[in-house]
Parts: structure tokens; C-alpha cells; sequence
């Protein structure tokens, strides 16, 4: 009952969400969902050995997030805008998040050119103290940040030549933005990165960050993907808030977010040319191609296709566009209905 | 260090086998039976071989080093010699308190500090403070984050020099760079306040508590409520008004909800502490302005104080300041809000007295009790007892009468549970010419009610208003409706009527039961559903057993009893020729005129 | 007598939610076993019953049931299926049922579903359950032995067939199901595989599973089979439906749901089913155990959601 939550906790409750997706995410690779070799050493030992493992239902939800958003983050990273410029990637509240690793390894298996010039992640400090520590510990990660690893603010960020790492409250726009800015080169095409992040934000927050976004990066190529719960006025989601509270866990974004047009519009709102929504359910019925999903199919046995559809109903990529791209309507990154 | 490694059974080679299983259970183990294996090594080993092995091989997985910091903080000084030697556990625990996983840090902190207690002056100085220096400078937050919860043990074991010093690392810890500490250090603030003296509390505490209760971060605010408790707790009411008010006043008016929230969930306490000038003067200001608050969640907290800070106030001050915003509160679109209210403003009842609170808060709680969200009249239902308690059940029952009526419709079954729970007490003191006019009815529909556990309480409800009103009643007002609803062609009704007799038994007297109830029961007897004949059976043997002390008991069993119970004993059914057994063995030692042991309803 | 009491005694120790030594339990499932070796692949049940669908381990909310519908044996009861698996209590849960199923054989009816199987409680909690309460994994083998003697269905009156999944195309009538061997694992395909895992659907005829083992099956199949078979209404689980339960086809089917706010997740209603002693339905509905009194370890809630 939100009644009972204690906020001084809260913000730690929203980083424990981050060990959660790192441990579905564990669990999404460790029986072929997903492609993932990093995640792994990113959990704590305590978790590393867990024997629980996630229900089928989290396993697909994490294979259908994870390639839908992976999907778009390599059509903005492999568009022909900023050619020879290179391009940027901002991640919000990225948490543990691998992506930077694993697209590093792919573009090598591809023998594509890597042209992100910097892919920046924030979070709270001790999100980032903790990911600092580990990336500076280990070779496997250490080895793809394109050369020196830096330490800073009291081992709360790190810096290299492809990747930085932040700490910020993104409720601090000025905060925020004055950190990015040595960091960032506004003439670049930039992607905006925020999964299951704009949720746990004031709306007010957001609609800053977005503005703020759209104002300050090159129109043309820039884009924004996000992923998050929507439509939670339902009982599902009534009962998903209260769950969450027990945890100290508030959305504060859930009343603004009952639709996809409410997620998508979020985005023209705040100056993007274009803007489009799908929910989970509909990405794993339409959009991801039959072989992909006939190869999860496979893995484990679902005995729960109501409640699958039920909660995959419940969550939305968001993608959109600050100018105009080179994709069939115009889009610099989008999914299609098959 | 010895070569154990050559002697299989050396107990450190036994540990370092099980230290190294793959199997975690079997680590964990081995962490756990570390105080068993130094008390074989005797203490000189334990000091020379098993301690510098620990601190060698500490182990990467978490539960382990748990286990481990638990393990040192629980009197392992004594197996390394005792105090003199007590020093010797610090190395370690000072690896697990700079970890990054907290529990482990948090563990190990716990540690050092009942370590802490045992040593020296010597030892703090030579050992302690080194240490306390080097995890306060460490480079990473973790190591600061665990310093922070070291100085308030040792602080008055130090010389006044180190002391000096202690002071100082604490104060830059306050101010370190990463927010992790700061919050660790706001957290700590209070109970290391606690060690010092007054003057130096003022001097050096206080400034690095003001800039803390003015960090950038309102994680890092909101932390330090309590700190501020404890500092005024130590502090003259004057001292607490020059030095304390403004950060107070800030604080109720901090730009973050969940800072607000802090104060709100602790106003209270912090009352208590501020001292008596400062709640009369500004205080109730504030607390006027959380209960007002723009966040349900601060209103919430607020509310859950009222009864608890009208205490420190005047009546007159509950009735001009509080009520109007109590009143407000009880149409607050929070349903949240309004369930705390709910349960709290019974408590001021008490406070209030009589007239004001049948002026005041009657009116309320007919409000609430008409809430939509069920939880809140349920707990204004289940605090009515102190409410009754002032202005008694008469006024109560008359005011809420109608509200009443309508709550024991209640679509959710718990509501209507929660009003039955009330009836007798009701009826006890409204009478039976009221409570026939008003209540009655109510009380035989609940007996077919859709819920099972609602037609049990009917039961237990009838019983009780037995009790109550005395068999003669009964026998006119209840029986014959209950025992008409045995003709009911739908058998949970039957049932219902096994159910309300087994139930009723204890109050009613030989002659109703001859009278009324075995004529009833005996045609039930054949009913052609086994659970209502298993039932009867059950029935029975409560009837025999509540006979059994009365007088004319033994013959009615005998001749109204036995003969049904033989019978159901050839029964078709497994479970009625069971509770038939059963039944049968407690009639006839009543028959026989042996007083039966108690035999509870099968549960 | 002694053995009734102390089973009395261990159906109150669970139905306060503790769970019974693993001596009691092996002992519980070979009784249990004796009893269901004698009970046939379509029991044949009287009205008075309640019905009532998938409870997956959620225990508080299998006492809420109850204190709706009332206790056994005083009720008598069907069950569909689905004890175990995805809630925290499927020890608890399954054992006090088979604890009601020895101590009052003739007054509660428990039938298969299909997560009363080896392969599936593998995969969905409740062998990690038993692996995590009792240490090793033999009460979940005593249990999976007593899985492989549940009925494959019951018949009330003759009237209301019921069975957790639905029909198969290997199946005309009961009569053929009385047929079949059930006292092996759930197997991946043919009639007894079928009658666990069909779902009834708006089509016609027969249709493929999303759920990957048994069918789905159109208004025709119902109509048919009930007609064939003399029935007023086959009953059965299986589906989670949002308002309980749900009927379909002329009202010659029903889904009834038992597990309200399945998963602790889904803000669902649970709904059981009386058939009087007229066998006239009556539904009725019931929500979650409240918060506090459901115990649910607060931290694994919210693990189940993508956060």
C-alpha cells in the first residue's frame, strides 16, 4: 500500500529494480533467450549461484524487450546519418545494463566499423560506483573501452575513449546537462536510451529531459527509444503499483502513461517530428520474425498464455525521431508490423 | 605460520578443505563452526595460524563473508586470548567493511564495534584509530560508507587528542563527495552525537549537521530527521529553539515530499524532544502544514500522529488548530489518507472528552463509516471501542445506528464480519425492546448469508445473543425461526440450522432442547444429505455434553439423544457412522451419568 | 483412531501453514495413493459440491476459499487441478488437500491438472519449493508419485462432467476415457495429455495450442460431446479468467478460476462454483487474503515484473 512506503528508501528500491532486470537477464542467457555473455558478471556472488531461475513468462518478456530495443539501437547505430561524424548514445539509468559490450562484440563478429564515437550511461551514484568498480576490474570489460580507464568523483564515474559513466539524479536536469556537455558533442546524431527508466521519474522530470533532449542535439539522425510499463489503470496494474509499494517502489509516471498514443505523444510533445508505440504483446506477435520466435518457442514450455499476454500488454517500446531519417516514413529508427 | 597441510586431521586443514568445497552450504558451514575450531587450537593458535588464515583466503561470495562477519562479532574475543588480544580480529573485519555488498559491510561494522568495546585506550589508539583512518580515507565510498558507524563505540574509550581527531574525520566524512557517505554520515550523526559533550556538540557536531540538513540531495535531508531528534534530545529547550528551530522549520518546508515525509512519519518524537515552547509556538504550525500537505503520502504519516501530538497540546488548540484539518482530511481524495485517519481519530476521543466528541467527531465517523473504500470503514469500525469508552455504547449506537444498518449489507463479507462482531455488545446495551424493533431481522439474514464464515458468525452471534437476552427469549425470538429454516429445501440452509444449534447448545436448557430442538434435529436425522447427517451427529453429541449438568439432563439424552445416534451409526456413510461413534461415546456417559470430558466441535 | 487424530492434528498444523516432517508426508502419500488407486479415471461424485478451479500454491488464499465456501467436510468439495506450482505454499497447499483427501475420502475430490507433473513442477516452483523447505527433493518425489493416481476426471450426478483442461479428439465419451492406463507422467501428447491441457476457444472443430500440448476446441466439439454423453455442463479450469469464471457455448461450458490475483500479479477475481443438491450452479466470487495475513515474502512479489 503506497501508505506504508518509506521514501527514504525509495531511490534504493528504484536502483534494486536494476538487479532485478540483471538477474532476468542472467536468467534470459543462461538458457539461450538472449545472447548475453556479460550480464553474468555483473551479479553479486550471493546471486550468481541462485538456483531459482525466471519463469518462462520473464524469460520471453526479457527476449522480446531486449531484442526489440537492440533492434532499434543497431538501425540508429548503422544509419547513414553523420557519416564520418560518428554517432552518440545517452542511456539513462542504464544500471548494469550490457548493451555497450555486447553490440561491441557483434560489430567485431559483423566486421562492421564501430562509429559511436561515445555511448554515455548515467544512474545513481551507487549504481555506478558498483558498474565503475566492476568494469575497471575486469579485462573483458576493460579490454572494449577503446583505450585509458579514468576514475572519478570518488570512484562514482569512469571515463574512456567509448564509454563514460555518470552519476546524476536525472530529477537534476541542470546537474545533468552541465555533466554532458564536455562529454557530448551536440552536432552528432545521438540516441536517446531509457529502459524502464521515465516510469520512476515525475512526469515534470521527463518532459524536461525530452525537451531538453530535443533542444540540444542535432535534428537530423538523432532519435529517442525508450521501454516502459503503461496503461497500469487496469486491476493489473493497480495491483502492480501496490505490489510495487511494498517495496517502496513508486511510478510516479503511471497516471500520465495509460496508453501507447500517451507514450508516443510524449515525444512529439517535447519536439520529436515523429513518434510511434508498441506494446510487448504486440511486438512478440507481429514484429518479431517468425524464426526468432518459433527458436524461443522451443526453450521452455509456456503454461501461461493468459497471464503472458496479460502482462506483456502492460509494456511498450517507444521509439522516435528528432528530424527526419532514411527509414520508409521517415523515420531514423522504427518497428514494423510483419 | 605452521606447515598444517602435512596432517590431514589439523582442524585448519579440515577448514581449509571445507573452505574450498565448490559446495557454498558446505563453506557456509565451515564459516559457522570457526569458534568450535579455534577452541581446538586453543587461543595461541587460533592468534598465530587461524586468524592469518582467514585473512588470506576470504572468500568472494557474499553469504560467506556474512557468515564470517557475524561469526567474529559474536564473542570470537575470547577465543583469541581474550581483550588483550582482541585487536587481532580488526584486520579482517576491516577487508569485509570496505566489500562492495552491504549487508556484509553493515555486518562488519556491527563487528568492529562490539569488538570496540572490549579494548583499551592502548589498543583504540595503536589499533582502532589506524584503522578508523584508513577506511575513512579508503579510496573507494564503501570503505567511508562503513567508517562513518565506527566512531560513536570508541569515541569515549580515546584520549582527548584522538578524540580531537575523531571529530574531524567524522566532519569530512559529512562533507565527502559521494552522497553514499554523506548519507551513511547523516545516518550515523545521531548516535555519535550521543558520546559527545554538550560543548563540543555545539562546536563541531552542529555545523556539519546544519550543512548536512542542507545538502543537495534530499536523500541525504531526509536522513537527518532522526539525527535531529537525537541532538535535541540532548539540548535545553532554549538551545533547541536558537540552534534547532530554523533547520526544523526548513525541514517541514523542504522542497522534497519524501523530506516532509521524514518529519511528518517522526513529528512525534520530534516534539517530544524540541520540548514544550517550541510545540506550542511553532510546532503546531507545522504540524498544520503537513496535514495539509500536497502529498498524500506526507498527509498519510501526519495523519497516523494526531492522536500522538494532540497529546502534547491543549484541548483548545486540538479543537481551533486540528480539527479543521482533521475534517478536511476525512474527504481527502486519498483513500490512503482517509484509512489513516480511520484508524487514528479514534484516539482523540479520549482527549476530547464527551460533548466535543459527539460535536466534533461523530459527525466524522458517520462520514467514514459511509467511505467507499472499504478499509477505512473497517478501521473506524475496529477502533469504536475507545469512542465507546467516552461517550458510551448508547450514544454511539444511536448516532451510528443507521450507518450500521447499512454496513451489515456491506458487499464485502470482512465488513460485514467486522459489524456482527459488534452486535452483542450492541444489543447488551441498547435492550431487547430496541434491539427486536432494529436488529433482529438483520441478525437472522446474516444466517443466509452467501459467505460460509458469515453464516458461522451468525451462529456464534445468536449464541452470544442468547447469552445476552436469556433462554425464554431465545426460545420465542430466535428457535423457531432457526429450526423453521431446517425445512429449507436447499440444504445449506438445513445446515445452517445443525450448525446454529451445535453452536447455540451451551445456552439453551432441557426443556427447549426437548421441547423444540430434538423434535428438529430428529427429522434431520434421515435427511438424505450426508453432511447434514454428520452434522446432526455432531450436534448431538454437544447437546448431550451441555445436558449432562442439567437437571432431567441424563433421561433426555438417554431417550432423545441415544436412539439418533444409534441410528446414524448404521448409517451408509463413512463420516456419519464416524462422528455417530463419537457422538455415541459421550451420550451414553451422560446417559450413564458419567460427566463426559469436554469434547470440542470437530474442528 | 489414533492415526485419524494424529491426521487431525496435521491437518491443523497445515492449515496453519506448516509444513509436516517428511516422514508424515511419505506416509500421507501412501495412504493418499491407496485411496486414489481405488477411484476411477472419471469419478462419479453426488450433489451436493463446490467446485472449484486452479490454486497454484496460494495458500492464504485456498483458506479465503474456504472460509467463503465453507470447511471440509461439512462441504464437500472437487478440485480441478492446478494445486502446486507459482505460488509460495505448494507444499502446504497440495498437502492439506491430500491431508482432507485421507482423513474424508467421500467429502473432497481431487482431481489432475497438467502441472501435476514431474516435468512441469520442474520447470514452475514447486520442486524448487520443495528442494528450498524440506532440503532434498524426496517430498517432491512422494508427491509426483501420488500425482500419477489423481483421477483424470469426475461426473456429478451423472449431470457435469468435470476435468481441468477439456476434450479430445481422441475422445467421444467417458466411457473411453475410463479406458485409459493414468497412472504414469502427464504424457506430451494423446487423450490423457489432452483432457489436462485443451483450452475451449471460438472456433470450429479442432485447433492447434498456443500452449504447445492438448487442443483447442470449438462450441461444435462441446455440443457434440455433450450430447453424446447425457451431460448439462462440463465444468472445468485450466484458464485464468479475469472475473472468475467465465461461460461459454450456450452456457454448456464453464472456466472456473480459483486463484484470486494469480501470481500475487494479476488483479484477478477468484470465483468457485456450488451445485446444490438440485444440481442448480451457483457462483460465487471471492478476492485475494488481505495483505498482511497472506504473508507473502514481500521481495519476490515484484521479481515478477520487468522492472
Amino acid at each position: 500500500m503506497a501508505s506504508s512506503s518509506v521514501p527514504q528508501s525509495s531511490d534504493a528500491a528504484t536502483r534494486s529494480t536494476d538487479t532485478d532486470a540483471l538477474v532476468s537477464r542472467t536468467s534470459a542467457a543462461s538458457l539461450g533467450y538472449i545472447l548475453d555473455p556479460y550480464s553474468c558478471h555483473l551479479l553479486p556472488p550471493s546471486l550468481r549461484r541462485s538456483t531459482d531461475k525466471r519463469p518462462p513468462l520473464i524469460n520471453l518478456g526479457t527476449h522480446a524487450r531486449t531484442w526489440a530495443v537492440d533492434h532499434l539501437v543497431r538501425q540508429f547505430l548503422l544509419s547513414g546519418e553523420g557519416k564520418g561524424k560518428g554517432k552518440q548514445v545517452l542511456s539513462l539509468g542504464a544500471g548494469t545494463d550490457t548493451r555497450f559490450w555486447r553490440f561491441r562484440d557483434e560489430w567485431e563478429r559483423q566486421g562492421w566499423e564501430w562509429e559511436c564515437r561515445k555511448w554515455v550511461e548515467v544512474d545513481f551514484e551507487e549504481a555506478t560506483a558498483s558498474k565503475a568498480r566492476s568494469i575497471s576490474g575486469k579485462l573483458a570489460f576493460k579490454s572494449k573501452l577503446g583505450g585509458e580507464v579514468k576514475i572519478a568523483q570518488g570512484g562514482t564515474a569512469l571515463h574512456s575513449p567509448l564509454y563514460s559513466l555518470l552519476p546524476t539524479d536525472l530529477r537534476s536536469l541542470p546537474t545533468l546537462s552541465s555533466s554532458l556537455s564536455p562529454i557530448l558533442d551536440p552536432s552528432i546524431p545521438t540516441l536517446l536510451l531509457a529502459e524502464c527508466v521515465l516510469i520512476y521519474l515525475p512526469p515534470s522530470s521527463t518532459s524536461d529531459l525530452l525537451h531538453w533532449f530535443a533542444e540540444t542535439f542535432v535534428k537530423d539522425g538523432s532519435a529517442a527509444v525508450s521501454y516502459d510499463p503503461f496503461g497500469l489503470q487496469d486491476n493489473f496494474g493497480q495491483v502492480m503499483i501496490r505490489n510495487l509499494a511494498t517495496r517502496n517502489l513508486s511510478l510516479p509516471a503511471a497516471p500520465t502513461t495509460p496508453t501507447l498514443n500517451s507514450l508516443s505523444n510524449r515525444l512529439i510533445d517535447a519536439g520529436f517530428s515523429s513518434a510511434n508505440s508498441l506494446s510487448i504483446a504486440q511486438i512478440r506477435e507481429g514484429v518479431l520474425p517468425k524464426e526468432e520466435a518459433a527458436r524461443v518457442a522451443k526453450i521452455e514450455q509456456i503454461d501461461e498464455v493468459e497471464e503472458l499476454n496479460l502482462v506483456l500488454q502492460h509494456y511498450a517500446v517507444t521509439w522516435g525521431s528528432l528530424g527526419g531519417g532514411e527509414g520508409e516514413v521517415g523515420e531514423v529508427v522504427g518497428l514494423r508490423m510483419r | 605460520m605452521a606447515d598444517y597441510s602435512q596432517d590431514p586431521l589439523h582442524p585448519i586443514a579440515i577448514l581449509v578443505d571445507e573452505l574450498r568445497s565448490e559446495d557454498v552450504t558446505l563453506r557456509l558451514n565451515a564459516v559457522h563452526r570457526i569458534s568450535t575450531i579455534s577452541l581446538a587450537l586453543g587461543t595461541e593458535r587460533t592468534r598465530t595460524e587461524l586468524i592469518p588464515f582467514l585473512l588470506e583466503s576470504l572468500d568472494d561470495d557474499d553469504e560467506i563473508l556474512l557468515a564470517l562477519a557475524e561469526e567474529l562479532g559474536q564473542g570470537f574475543v575470547d577465543y583469541v586470548g581474550g581483550p588483550e588480544y582482541g585487536h587481532l580480529l580488526l584486520p579482517v573485519l576491516e577487508v569485509l567493511a570496505a566489500v562492495e555488498e552491504t549487508l556484509v559491510r553493515d555486518k562488519a561494522a556491527e563487528s568492529i564495534t562490539k569488538v570496540c568495546t572490549s579494548l583499551n585506550q592502548a589498543q583504540i589508539e595503536e589499533h582502532y584509530l589506524p584503522l578508523l583512518k584508513r577506511l575513512t580515507t579508503g579510496e573507494w565510498f564503501t570503505s567511508r560508507t562503513s567508517a562513518t558507524a565506527l566512531f560513536a563505540a570508541a569515541y569515549p574509550k580515546a584520549a582527548q587528542p584522538t578524540q580531537e581527531e575523531m571529530r574531524k574525520m567524522f566532519t569530512t566524512l559529512c562533507t565527502d563527495d559521494t552522497p553514499m557517505v554523506r548519507r551513511a554520515a547523516a545516518k550515523e550523526l545521531g548516535a555519535f552525537s550521543k558520546t559527545l559533550d554538550h560543548d563540543t556538540l555545539l562546536a563541531d557536531l552542529l555545523p556539519a549537521f546544519r550543512k548536512l540538513s542542507q545538502d543537495d540531495q534530499d536523500s541525504v535531508r531526509l536522513l537527518t530527521v532522526e539525527s535531529l531528534i537525537s541532538i535535541a534530545e540532548a539540548l535545553s529547550n532554549d538551545e533547541c529553539k536558537t540552534h534547532l528551530g530554523s533547520t526544523m522549520k526548513n525541514m517541514v518546508s523542504d522542497k522534497s515530499w519524501r523530506v516532509r515525509y521524514m518529519v511528518a512519519d517522526h513529528f512525534v518524537k520530534l516534539a517530544t524532544a524540541a520540548g514544550e515552547d517550541i510545540v506550542r509556538e511553532e510546532l503546531v504550525v507545522a504540524f498544520v502544514a503537513l496535514l495539509k500537505d500536497n502529498e498524500a503520502e506526507v498527509r498519510t504519516a501526519a495523519a497516523g500522529q494526531i492522536p500522538g501530538f494532540a497529546q502534547l497540546v491543549d484541548r483548545e488548540v486540538i479543537l481551533a488548530r486540528l480539527m479543521p484539518c482533521i475534517r478536511d482530511l476525512s474527504t481527502d481524495q486519498s483513500q490512503h489518507v482517509r484509512a489513516a485517519l480511520g484508524t487514528q481519530i479514534s484516539g482523540l476521543a479520549p482527549l476530547l472528552g464527551k460533548d466535543a466528541t459527539i460535536e466534533h467527531l461523530l459527525p466524522l465517523f458517520l462520514q467514514l463509516l459511509k467511505d467507499e473504500f472499504p478499509d477505512v470503514r473497517l478501521n473506524i469500525i475496529s477502533k469504536l471501542e475507545m469512542v465507546n469508552a467516552v461517550i458510551g455504547i448508547e450514544l454511539l449506537s444511536k448516532a451510528l445506528l443507521p450507518a450500521i444498518v447499512q454496513l451489515a449489507e456491506d458487499k464485502q463479507w470482512r465488513v460485514r464480519q467486522a459489524i456482527i462482531e459488534y452486535i452483542p455488545l450492541l444489543a447488551k446495551q441498547l435492550g431487547v425492546q430496541f434491539f427486536d424493533d432494529q436488529l433482529a431481522n438483520l441478525c437472522m439474514a446474516w444466517l443466509g448469508d452467501p459467505v460460509f464464515s458469515i453464516r458461522e458468525a451468525a451462529t456464534v452471534n445468536l449464541r452470544k445473543l442468547t447469552e445476552v437476552f436469556g433462554v425464554d427469549w431465545a426460545k420465542s425470538a430466535i428457535i423457531p425461526k432457526v429450526l423453521a429454516m431446517g425445512n429449507n429445501v436447499n440444504y445449506l440452509f438445513r445446515m445452517t440450522t445443525v450448525f446454529a444449534i451445535t453452536t447455540m447448545a451451551p445456552a439453551l436448557d432441557t426443556d427447549v432442547i426437548r421441547t423444540s430442538v430434538l423434535p428438529t434435529i430428529t427429522d434431520l436425522v434421515s435427511d438424505r444429505i450426508p453432511n447434514i447427517r454428520f452434522n446432526v451427529a455432531k450436534a448431538l453429541e454437544v447437546l448431550a455434553t451441555s445436558l449432562s449438568s442439567q437437571a432431567g439432563g441424563n433421561e433426555l439424552v438417554t431417550e432423545g439423544i441415544l436412539p439418533n445416534l444409534e441410528k446414524l451409526r448404521n448409517d451408509s456413510d463413512a463420516d456419519v457412522r464416524f462422528f455417530a461413534e463419537k457422538g455415541l461415546a459421550t451420550a451414553q456417559a451422560v446417559a450413564s451419568g458419567e460427566a463426559p470430558e469436554v469434547t470440542m466441535s470437530d474442528a | 483412531m489414533s492415526s485419524i487424530s494424529s491426521l487431525d492434528r496435521q491437518i491443523q498444523q497445515l492449515k496453519d501453514c506448516q509444513p509436516i516432517s517428511e516422514q508424515q508426508v511419505k506416509e500421507l502419500c501412501l495412504k493418499a495413493r491407496e485411496i486414489l488407486v481405488e477411484e476411477a479415471n472419471v469419478q462419479w461424485i453426488d450433489s451436493p459440491v463446490t467446485i472449484c478451479g486452479d490454486i497454484h500454491g496460494q495458500f492464504w488464499d485456498l483458506l479465503e476459499l474456504f472460509k467463503v465456501g465453507g470447511m471440509c467436510p461439512d462441504t464437500n468439495y472437487l478440485f480441478l487441478g492446478d494445486y502446486v506450482d507459482r505460488g509460495f505454499y505448494s507444499v502446504e497447499t497440495f498437502l492439506l488437500l491430500l491431508a482432507l483427501k485421507v482423513r474424508y475420502p467421500d467429502r473432497i475430490t481431487l482431481i489432475r491438472g497438467n502441472h501435476e507433473s514431474r516435468q512441469i513442477t520442474q520447470v514452475y516452483g514447486f520442486y524448487d519449493e520443495c528442494l528450498r523447505k524440506f532440503g532434498s527433493a524426496s517430498v517432491w518425489r512422494y508427491c509426483c508419485e501420488v500425482f500419477d493416481y489423481l483421477s483424470l476426471g469426475a461426473v456429478v450426478d451423472g449431470k457435469v462432467f468435470c476435468v481441468h483442461g477439456g476434450l479430445s479428439p481422441n475422445v467421444t465419451s467417458l466411457d473411453q476415457i475410463r479406458l485409459i492406463d493414468r497412472k504414469q507422467e502427464v504424457p506430451h501428447d494423446g487423450a490423457m495429455c489432452d483432457l489436462l491441457w485443451s483450452d475451449p476457444d471460438d472456433i470450429e472443430g479442432w485447433g492447434l495450442s498456443p500452449r504447445g500440448a492438448g487442443y483447442l476446441f470449438g462450441a461444435d466439439i462441446v455440443k457434440t460431446f455433450a450430447h453424446a454423453n447425457n451431460l448439462d455442463l462440463i465444468a472445468r479450469a485450466h484458464q485464468l479468467v479475469m472475473e472468475g469464471h467465465k461461460l461459454m457455448f450456450d452456457d454448456l461450458i464453464v472456466t472456473v478460476w480459483s486463484a484470486p490475483n494469480y501470481c500475487y500479479r494479476c488483479g484477478n477475481v477468484a470465483s468457485i462454483l456450488e451445485l446444490d443438491e438440485n444440481l442448480n450452479p451457483t457462483y460465487r466470487s471471492f478476492d485475494a487474503a488481505t495483505q498482511d495475513t497472506r504473508g507473502i515474502p514481500a521481495k519476490s512479489t515484484a521479481l515478477q515484473y520487468f522492472l
